[in-house]
């Protein structure tokens, strides 16, 4: 399995307890310039810089092919009100899921939407921090899905609140 | 363009449930914020704080602070404001 990463995904990725995880799922995962450009502590640069070295995390090879696919989408972010703001770095990542037809890692609520709102991006899996641990528990890479995810919010900052909308 | 007025928001054709999706995770960002801090900060980038607990904006927030990403986003952490993931059931 293969995906793409964006930068705000990388950053607190690199600060979970079981980053190692990752690993076991994909077999390399694409990024861009536009990502590295934006890393700039030392935890998550070490990070990125081992995953490059292993040969895990790898820049995507075909990035001018990706041009029509980055610019649509933000273009599609900059006059629809439904869309949150999209930066390159993550559409990019967009860009090259949809054209992989790998997962793109990314907690953007711009791609998000984008995926939900727009038929031709609806092919494109994205994937949150939750859906990856979903992934990574029905694997059986890790046994207590609510304490994982518990690691995971004290790591990052992040909170998983239940809620029904229907 | 995020943040809309509810009555806007479905105009421009939001879903219900997006729009509930975003007052939900908005009111949660509210309570966890350490607010003493936020004020504590220099206009700009408590204004770009703010700005994100309001719409979960990061980019656009980012822009305000005119910092790096990984900067302001240490920076919303330092705030005790969390990236809410809802769980629907």
């Amino acid at each position: 399995m293969i995906a793409s990463i964006d930068t705000c995904f990388i950053i607190d990725w690199s600060k979970y307890r079981k980053r190692h995880l990752l690993e076991k799922i994909f077999d390399y995962v694409f990024t861009t310039e536009e990502v590295l450009n934006e890393v700039s502590s030392e935890n998550t640069l070490e990070y990125v810089l081992n995953l490059m070295i292993k040969g895990f995390l790898v820049i995507y090879p075909f990035k001018t092919e990706l041009s029509p696919i980055v610019r649509k989408a933000l273009e599609i972010s900059v006059s629809d009100p439904r869309i949150p703001s999209l930066d390159p770095p993550e559409a990019y990542a967009l860009a090259i899921a949809y054209k992989e037809n790998c997962i793109c890692l990314t907690e953007n609520k711009g791609v998000l939407r984008l995926v939900e709102y727009y038929n031709e991006f609806k092919k494109v899996k994205v994937w949150r921090s939750l859906e990856l641990f979903k992934y990574l528990y029905s694997k059986g890479l890790i046994e207590d899905f609510e304490k994982e995810l518990e690691n995971y919010s004290r790591d990052t900052g992040h909170v998983f609140p239940k809620k029904r909308f229907s | 363009m995020f943040s809309l007025r509810k009555d806007l928001a479905k105009k421009a054709g939001y879903k219900e449930k997006h729009i509930l999706e975003d007052e939900f995770e908005r009111s949660i960002r509210r309570k966890y914020a350490d607010w003493n801090f936020i004020e504590k900060q220099p206009p700009r980038i408590k204004a770009a704080l703010k700005y994100y607990i309001e719409t979960g904006d990061l980019r656009l927030a980012q822009k305000i602070a005119k910092m790096n990403i990984e900067e302001f986003y240490e920076l919303v952490k330092k705030a005790k404001i969390p990236i809410v993931i809802i769980r629907e059931y």
